[in-house]
Order: C-alpha cells, then structure tokens, then sequence
C-alpha cells in the first residue's frame, strides 16, 4: 500500500515532489511526477483588470487572435501581452502541441478527435468545445503521444 | 518550401498514374469498353496526369480553407482538369460520343475525389491511435 505524505511549507520556499519508490516502479512514478510538475507550472494572465496565476493544467488551449493572446480554460477566457512563441517556450516539453499557426492545445485536455473528409481533424476538448486541426499539424501531435 | 511543393507534385503524379492505370484496367480487360490503348493515347494520359499533380499547386494556400472556400478550391482544380483532359483525350480519340465524354468527367471527378477518401480512411486510422491515446492519458 502506498503511503501519501503531504508537508506544507510557505508561499517562499520552492515546492519539489520527492517520490520513494520500489525500482520496478522508477519509471512510471518519474512520470506521473513529471507530468504533475509540468502541469503546475504558471502563467500570469489579465482577466477584468485583475491578474491571475494559471497552472497549464486548468488551461484547454492557447490561441492569438490580432496579436492578443487569449488563454482558454474550461469556464474562462484569460489575456496575456505574450507572442505565442513565448506561449511555446513555456509549454516546451509539456503535453501541449502546436495545432496551427496561432493555436497550442493541451492534450490532457482533448476528449476526442474525428477526421473530416477535408484534410483536417476535428478535436472535442473537455468542455465541449471543438477546435479544428490541419492534418500536417496532427503530426506534432503523434509525435508527442510516440506514434 | 520549393522543395516540398516539388515533392507533392511528383507524389500525385505517381498516385494518379496509378489510378488511371486501375481505370485502363477496368475500362479493358474487366469491362472491355476499350480494346486496347496506343501509344500516342497513353501520352495522353500521361500528359493529363501530370497536369492533374501540376493542378495540385491551387491548394498551396496562405490559411486553412474551410466551409464554402474549400469546396470553391477543389472545384476550380476539378475544373482546371476537366478543361485541359477533355480536349487533348478526344484529339487521341480516347472518346467521341457524349457518352464518352460524360464517362471521361466522371473518371476525373473519381480521381480527384478518390484522393480524399484514400487520405481520409488513414485519417480514421490515425484518429483511432491518437484517441487511444489520449484515453490512457487520462
């Protein structure tokens, strides 16, 4: 049986995850915790004048629209003054991948996805949403879920 | 960039020889409509086919096309051959009739479409993989 500890510490110290583990288990549990890191890490966004911390985590999809950059989550809609490259830098080695030229999703965010007879791909992501993908960005796509 | 659009073009042109090939057959051997090609008809073709890769260049596009501007685009391209292979398989006497004529369009259009479905049974493929996937994720 696995035991879960938790240490709170204050806002200023550096969260870390430690994970004691059998040798077996080394690399499924360096997954989870990479993953659970990677997600945790933060974008500053502007919301009605206010400023938020958005953990890549809660976010759907990235996307620029006239050179604003809207981040999408399941119920809100942030704005951030970043280029979508910065966007990229912060997502890199993230389960986020580049779905056009002014779009990143998350794909623990995806639902489904279907293919439409022109060319693209039809992504339903967890709220409901449906974005559409071109199908020379899908290879991204594979190549991050190793197909 | 050069060199990609170069590669598409020669990749058609190798997938619709293909197809006229598959039709020949039907057309002869299968369905005996035709008694034999010659050489000046299979120039033709191969002239027809490579115009029908040349043809693919009309989907080189600054933005995705969807909707009512996608299905303009296939139509112009649909057209473009349509206006090129009528003439010059009549000049090598591949047909004389309406009949021929109306056969010639339809084979064009069941290449130009059959192109879209070959990509979208691999798309369905590929959908199923990602969507697997995606589940162990979660």
């Amino acid at each position: 049986m696995i035991r879960i500890n938790i240490n709170i510490i204050d806002e200023a110290e550096d969260e870390k995850i430690e994970v004691f583990c059998h040798e077996d288990h080394k690399e499924k549990m360096y997954g989870i915790a990479r993953g659970f890191a990677d997600g945790s890490r933060k974008i500053t966004c502007k919301k009605d004048d206010k400023t938020y911390q958005i953990r890549l985590d809660d976010i759907l999809y990235i996307e620029t629209v006239d050179e604003h950059l809207f981040i999408y989550c399941a119920d809100e809609v942030y704005e951030n003054r970043m280029r979508l490259y910065e966007a990229e830098e912060i997502c890199r080695d993230t389960l986020f991948f580049k779905a056009s030229k002014s779009m990143l999703i998350n794909i623990k965010k995806i639902d489904n996805m279907k293919p439409s007879l022109s060319g693209r791909f039809e992504i339903t992501m967890i709220n409901g949403e449906r974005l559409l993908v071109s199908r020379k960005y899908v290879s991204d796509l594979k190549k991050k879920m190793d197909l | 960039m050069m060199g990609k659009e170069i590669r598409n073009i020669l990749r058609r042109f190798v997938s619709i020889s293909g197809y006229s090939l598959i039709m020949l057959v039907i057309m002869g051997p299968v369905l005996h409509v035709i008694d034999g090609v010659g050489n000046g008809q299979i120039g033709a073709i191969a002239i027809c086919t490579f115009i029908a890769a040349l043809s693919s260049l009309v989907f080189i596009s600054g933005k995705e096309l969807q909707g009512a501007a996608w299905w303009i685009r296939e139509v112009v391209c649909l057209l473009i051959n349509v206006a090129f292979a009528l003439p010059v398989t009549y000049h090598v006497g591949l047909w004389h009739s309406v009949t021929g004529m109306t056969v010639m369009i339809i084979i064009i259009i069941m290449i130009a479409f059959g192109n879209h479905l070959i990509e979208f049974f691999f798309d369905m493929r590929t959908a199923s993989q990602l969507n697997r996937k995606i589940r162990e994720l979660r």
